[in-house]
């Protein structure tokens, strides 16, 4: 595309600086990526610790329970939580059962996309402070 | 003085604008929440300023509060709340519109310009924000009109009015979002690549100056309307409040992260592009890049900018809706794309015959994959049966003593209550009262609730001085949603809450060691919202916390423990019920979207294994809706 507008955009030092910026863009780009997708490692053996520096998939309260399921009421609308048998259900860094998942308390959910409002969890971090 | 070549829009690119407006706004307004939205976030009270014109929350956002209240008080449609909401649609579909502008603006052709917009319209972040009342779908409006133009002045950088313009765009986009303000130095850049000479130009950047000013001035409307600010914000009433209110509001969210953890959170970000762009639109955005270095490196420069602007302090922010944040990187990247995509296109065309059918392929292909990731998106937002908080406060104020009292949460939180007697004008007799503006009410006049609680007690993380923290919290409305409950605030447990009649026809449904023992369903006559009068006998010895649903047909409207929290605070305070039977007894709204006929009501008891849960359900009656 050629412009006559911007002369400053046609001088050769700022296509220069903009390759340099952008390849080392790309690469830091590509290298975050890269953290993201240790993510799923993480998961494999999960401590609350490690899972809480990534973005929960969905956070949300619990509405109601399903079978192998519940609903999440999350500020993007409802999503279905799938549940698995290594489901991994925590509270702060320690293990908990599944009664901790108890309605009206607020979760935080990690785990692939299933269907566009459903979240196939992995681990799931309890955030009541009691039982 | 740089020589510049105008890039004017032709007619053919306002109705292309024009129609990306009104296909966005008839997928938004078909997804749209028809009343308040459920969970709440900030959206009640956006909704409340904007119909009586108080200071919404900090920062402010004078200007989305006025446009907003002068869509609801002009737009005839629906209730004023719906109204709200129609607002953020109208203003994203805009805002669509005003990036394929903005695309053309960058030197792209309708095809790639209309791609990468529409690609924006359906990204599920920008969806979920378009079809309830917030501030995000406005700004995106307001940031798009802002680079349109900046690029427009960029053509004729000699022209005061376009520079002016340009400036009171910026100064009026921080009364949608103040964050707007950290995208300044990305486009000072650009006004300096663009025009190095400009420093000396006074005219011009007076002019400038004077228009951005002019438009900022907006926040006056902070001090003038802080008697008006809900507690517990600080009213702006002092240059110090003023301040704290916006530039110095949320210090504490802001670069929460140490140095260490910033790869981390821009991984996060790119987590959330990937989602909402798909990888192919992440790669389309980095060919874009260089397409737009090698043809227009001022625009890169800007582009680049903004994006960096956007999206770093963003992904240093601690907040729970992080995904909103980063909106305004999401419009950056769009422009990336539009630039990889007319790369493509360009190619093509150069291919003569082939690249015909090339570029026809690959519409078609562009076509489908918009329309895939629409479908996904209308999917995952569709809010047009979002009923839950409007049918439950309704409900509220239905069931609510003559001159009784009602405690909500404090703040954005508490605004449904507010709306629905301050907007919609229910039920002037009763006293609304925030949690934290005490003193601590007695139980004379009739005292209700709609804050958090838990174990029959006022959950101990929720700070309030205004109920009394001994009383019995005895649920008396359960809306369709969860945390959707009317309390009744009591000295003592109710003689009721334990019988030890026998039922005249028992059920005796056993499930993990509760037995619902007998129920009684009967629809409440003549009620705004539709909902059922529910009885339910069990016999628990408490040693079991089981969940307890209602499901009406196959739609499940909420899940509790059992007693929801009295059971276990009577087990706890007064003793064991022995041979008694404990009594849950609510009126239970159900959704006003529901059809009419009639309907199995059914109670869910949840167990709960090493192998996960399971829902054993029984039908105790029928319901029917008029």
């Amino acid at each position: 595309v050629s412009s006559s507008t911007d002369a400053a955009s046609r001088t050769w030092w700022l296509r220069v600086a903009g390759a340099v910026v952008l390849v080392a863009v790309q690469l830091a780009g590509a290298w975050v990526y890269r953290l993201g997708t240790g993510r799923e490692a993480a998961l494999a053996a999960p401590e609350a610790a490690t899972l809480l520096r990534w973005r929960p998939d969905v956070t949300g309260t619990i509405e109601w329970h399903g079978d192998q399921a519940f609903t999440l009421s999350a500020e993007r609308g409802l999503q279905t939580i799938r549940l698995a048998p290594d489901t991994v259900v925590l509270r702060g860094a320690a293990r908990t059962g599944l009664t901790a998942l108890r309605p009206g308390i607020p979760v935080s959910v990690w785990g692939p996309r299933a269907g566009p409002r459903g979240i196939a969890a992995r681990a799931i971090l309890v955030w009541a402070p009691e039982d | 003085m740089p020589r510049a070549r105008d890039r004017r829009l032709g007619p053919l690119d306002w109705l292309a604008a024009a129609v990306l407006f009104v296909v966005f706004l008839a997928v938004y307004a078909a997804t749209l929440a028809p009343g308040l939205s459920h969970p709440a976030g900030d959206s009640h009270e956006f909704t409340t300023s904007a119909a009586l014109l108080r200071l919404a929350r900090r920062t402010g956002y004078p200007l989305y509060t006025w446009l907003a209240a002068a869509f609801v008080h002009l737009v005839p449609a629906g209730e004023v709340a719906y109204r709200a909401n129609l607002f953020s649609a109208v203003l994203g579909a805009a805002g669509v519109a005003l990036l394929y502008l903005v695309g053309r603006r960058l030197d792209c052709a309708p095809l790639p310009a209309a791609v990468a917009a529409a690609l924006f319209g359906v990204t599920t972040t920008f969806w979920s924000q378009a079809v309830v009342t917030e501030v995000y779908a406005p700004n995106v409006c307001l940031l798009a009109l802002t680079l349109l133009l900046l690029l427009r002045w960029a053509d004729r950088p000699q022209a005061v009015w376009r520079f002016a313009a340009f400036a009171a765009a910026l100064g009026a986009s921080l009364g949608t979002h103040l964050s707007n303000l950290g995208l300044a130095p990305a486009m000072a850049l650009f006004v300096l690549l663009v025009d190095p000479g400009i420093v000396r130009r006074g005219r011009l950047l007076g002019a400038g100056l004077a228009a951005f000013l002019v438009t900022a001035a907006q926040f006056v409307w902070l001090p003038l309307r802080a008697h008006t600010a809900q507690f517990p914000n600080p009213a702006p009433d002092t240059l110090a409040g003023v301040y704290q209110y916006t530039l110095g509001a949320f210090a504490h969210l802001r670069f929460a992260y140490p140095l260490g953890e910033v790869p981390d959170r821009l991984a996060v970000y790119v987590s959330l592009l990937l989602e909402n762009f798909t990888p192919a639109g992440v790669l389309l955005g980095m060919a874009g890049m260089w397409a737009l270095l090698w043809g227009r490196p001022a625009a890169l420069w800007l582009v680049l900018g903004l994006h960096a602007c956007a999206v770093i302090p963003a992904s240093q922010l601690a907040v729970p809706d992080l995904e909103v944040f980063f909106i305004p990187g999401y419009v950056t990247w769009t422009l990336f794309v539009a630039a990889g995509v007319q790369a493509l296109w360009g190619t093509l065309a150069r291919a003569g015959g082939i690249g015909r059918l090339a570029r026809a392929a690959l519409a078609v292909a562009l076509a489908w994959w918009i329309g895939a990731l629409g479908q996904t998106s209308f999917a995952a937002n569709d809010r047009h049966l979002d009923t839950a908080a409007g049918d439950f406060e309704r409900s509220v104020y239905e069931v609510l003593p003559r001159a009784s009292r009602l405690v909500v949460q404090p703040g954005v939180f508490g605004q449904a209550a507010r709306y629905f007697q301050d907007v919609v004008g229910l039920r002037p007799d009763v006293a609304v009262a925030g949690a934290l503006g005490g003193p601590t009410l007695a139980f004379d006049p009739p005292l209700f609730s709609t804050v958090p609680v838990t174990g029959g007690r006022l959950a101990p993380t929720f700070p309030q001085r205004t109920l009394p923290p001994d009383a019995w919290y005895v649920p008396v409305v359960l809306g369709n949603r969860q945390g959707l409950v009317l309390w009744r605030a009591q000295p003592r447990p109710a003689a009721s809450m334990v019988t030890h009649a026998t039922p005249e026809r028992r059920l005796d449904w056993w499930v993990d060691g509760v037995a619902l023992v007998a129920t009684t369903i009967e629809p409440v006559r003549h009620a705004a919202v539709p909902r059922v009068h529910v009885r339910a006998l069990w016999q628990a010895d408490g040693t079991v916390r089981p969940f307890v649903s209602t499901r009406v047909g196959e739609t499940t409207l909420e899940t509790h423990e059992l007693g929801l929290g009295v059971l276990a605070r009577y087990l706890a305070d007064v003793g064991p019920i022995g041979r008694g039977l404990f009594v849950e007894e609510f009126d239970l709204v159900l959704p006003s979207t529901l059809a009419a006929g009639e309907h199995a009501f059914s109670i869910g008891v949840t167990r709960v294994a090493e192998t996960g849960l399971t829902v054993e359900w029984m039908e105790v009656g029928r319901v029917v809706v008029d």
